[in-house]
């Protein structure tokens, strides 16, 4: 039940879920009080990236030239019926799955990517930069930026850096310049390597340092995760399973996705939610970094530099550096405001879901539907999988968000687990 | 379109404000709002801050302040972080014996939703007004419940916090303004700059603009003249609009 690629699912305008929250979204807060961090937010984001953070319209414009890059990579993407895990399971009800990994870089990403990437291109600046954790973000990044005619550098974390050659391959193909963080590059990535020499990185490392690049060079700045507007590029995802859905007849009884920042979630469940209060919607996150369950509710640094604002979120602490795990894309400390706003209201129930359980979830998602899906998007199945196994779910219809493909990822199924 | 003036009490001192306060020409400002100074100006941008952390302030330089004010406009409201009065049941009545008109709050409904209901009823109780406080990340149906419960106007926050400049688009403020329709005043401010940017308000339909951040460099000179001449400036461009 793959769609064909129908340009007219391609919606012609974000959502924007600011307006329709149940409270107000507390307001970026400076952590200093000698200089401004909001106001730095102006001088590294393209204009209409800051216009698109604070707009109160439910609705924003998608221009021409990005529907027509959403077109060329691959938008709109699958909603597939899973019929085959549904057999296997022996489960009553339906399980579709939207699928961001048919994009051409291979996930979600590239949504808010293009987007950036045109707005800063329309600023005449010649290069974009940002960070990465586990390659997802830094590969759309860089294609972003080639397909707008823009030179890219991507801090990587260290981590990954050494154990995903094929994604430093991957965003070279698009010419992306890519450093390993904590780099000599930056003021912050020297300090962070005087003290130990080998830090294996962090994504917080990583943000200071582009920021920092991004600053010293007059360069525009790209935002992954967590900000209002990026979820707001990501509304993409669920405006396109809402129009699959309804050409399906189908009406879903729950949205599953995974939470890093809560951008891919964010984009898939905040268009279903206006005028919408039976639909059940679950973050799944992964059991290493618990943010919803041992995260307080609090003003946070977005970064660990504290550079960047501070939002109100859930959050580990800015510091917070995780164990090693397996699924890179979810090692952030924070979420998005709006999300976190959704979660204590209760709206958005919650799921963690650890290592074990995930690689299983993900093995059966390969068996049965041949998709290889990312980490990331393995809790969006795990947590679908205890979901679909309640008896209280019998008869359902649930659709789970895949964030993205794993080909790049593939590291976690080796010898060494 | 009526002018509206912010000032923290205290900065840079009681008798500078006094003097810059009785200054204003006659009939030119609708309203002061007269800022509580807080140990933590939390939505308040780079500027004001400053003007917060300088202030010295004390119960006799809020009463000759308010006194002054009082005869400088129209009403007088205070503003003042519910996080420095919540611990503070004395704070509505000490605000209206100094001739106060009503409360403006600009974290209840960002830091003290679930407790809103309590602490507006409590400043209508003193007798008072409550203003909301309202910007561009207020969701609708927040805005709708607030309208409700509003004093005779609300604050419009153009900006997130004030001294931050982010890019606003006048015509989508001028449809919300017309969308909320509810016989309420608004008094449009955090953000304005410039004459011009008063004029673009004007366009909106708004009751009033607030200034408060463009004041300060006056304020800190001592520069009593230029600071009226700049109100009759501003008054001009409010009378053309009228
Ligand atoms: C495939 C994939 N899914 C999910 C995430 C988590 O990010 P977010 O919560 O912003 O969607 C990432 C982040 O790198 C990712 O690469």
């Amino acid at each position: 039940m793959l769609h064909s690629q129908s340009a007219e699912i391609i919606p012609s305008r974000w959502y924007n879920v600011v307006p329709d929250l149940p409270e107000p979204l507390p307001p970026p807060r400076s952590g200093s009080e000698e200089k401004s961090s909001i106001e730095l937010l102006n001088s590294i984001i393209p204009a209409e990236m800051l216009r698109q953070e604070f707009t109160f319209n439910r609705y924003e414009r998608i221009p021409d030239e990005i529907r027509e890059q959403y077109l060329q990579v691959g938008r709109p993407t699958p909603l597939v019926r899973a019929v085959n895990l549904e057999r296997v399971l022996g489960f009553s009800g339906k399980i579709f799955y939207k699928f961001e990994g048919a994009t051409v870089t291979g996930s979600h990403k590239i949504n808010t990517a293009l987007p950036q990437a045109f707005y800063a291109a329309q600023e005449g600046v010649p290069e974009i930069v940002t960070e990465t954790g586990a390659g997802q973000w830094g590969t759309a990044t860089s294609m972003a930026g080639a397909i707008n005619g823009l030179r890219t550098t991507v801090f990587m974390v260290k981590v990954s850096y050494n154990q995903k050659p094929g994604r430093k391959t991957v965003m070279g193909l698009y010419d992306g310049t890519v450093i390993a963080s904590p780099s000599d590059k930056t003021d912050f990535g020297r300090r962070v390597l005087r003290e130990k020499p080998d830090h294996p990185g962090s994504l917080g490392i990583a943000i200071s340092e582009a920021v920092e690049y991004a600053i010293s060079n007059g360069y525009r700045y790209m935002l992954g995760s967590v900000m209002n507007s990026v979820l707001t590029h990501q509304s993409v995802i669920g405006q396109e399973t809402i129009a699959q859905l309804e050409m399906l007849g189908e009406t879903p009884d729950a949205l599953i996705g995974c939470v890093g920042g809560g951008s891919n979630f964010g984009g898939f469940v905040f268009p279903f939610i206006p005028g919408n209060r039976e639909t059940e919607m679950i973050a799944s996150t992964a059991l290493e970094v618990p943010k919803f369950s041992k995260g307080e509710y609090r003003y946070d640094f977005i970064d660990s530099a504290g550079i960047l604002p501070m939002l109100r979120m859930f959050s580990l602490g800015s510091d917070f550096v995780p164990g090693k795990i397996y699924a890179g894309g979810l090692r952030y400390h924070g979420s998005a405001p709006s999300l976190s706003i959704l979660i204590r209201n209760g709206r958005i129930k919650t799921d963690e879901v650890g290592e074990e359980e995930v690689i299983t979830a993900l093995k059966l998602f390969a068996r049965t539907q041949g998709v290889v899906a990312a980490p990331e998007s393995g809790h969006a199945i795990a947590s679908a999988l205890r979901y679909v196994r309640n008896p209280d779910n019998a008869g359902k219809t649930v659709v789970i968000n895949v964030s993205g493909h794993g080909y790049l990822d593939l590291g976690i199924f080796g010898e060494k687990k | 379109m009526k002018i509206i003036l912010y000032f923290t009490m205290g900065y840079p001192d009681r008798a500078t404000l006094s003097r810059f306060i009785a200054s204003i020409p006659e009939d030119t400002v609708q309203y002061i709002e007269l800022g509580f100074p807080s140990p933590d100006p939390k939505y308040d941008g780079p500027e004001i801050r400053k003007t917060h952390a300088a202030a010295s302030f004390d119960a006799e330089d809020l009463e000759e302040i308010a006194g002054v004010a009082r005869d400088s406009a129209e009403k007088v409201y205070a503003l003042r972080y519910v996080s420095d009065f919540i611990q503070e049941p004395s704070f509505t009545d000490t605000v209206r014996n100094a001739g106060f008109s009503g409360i403006i709050a600009p974290d209840l409904l960002t830091d003290y939703f679930q407790e809103r209901i309590e602490i507006v009823t409590g400043i209508e109780r003193s007798g008072l007004e409550f203003i909301p406080f309202i910007n561009p990340s207020t969701p609708d149906p927040v805005i709708s419940e607030v309208l409700r419960t509003a004093g005779s106007w609300i604050y419009y926050g153009l900006l997130p916090s004030t001294g931050i400049m982010v890019p606003y688009d006048v015509n989508a403020i001028t449809e919300r303004i017309h969308g909320m329709n509810s016989g309420r005043k608004v008094v449009v401010g955090f953000g304005i700059r410039s004459l011009e940017d008063a004029r673009k308000i004007s366009s909106t339909g708004a009751y009033g603009v607030a200034i408060g951040t463009m004041l300060i460099r006056y304020l800190e000179r001592g520069d009593v003249e230029a600071f009226s001449s700049l109100i009759t400036r501003f008054s001009e461009v409010a009378e053309d609009v009228q």
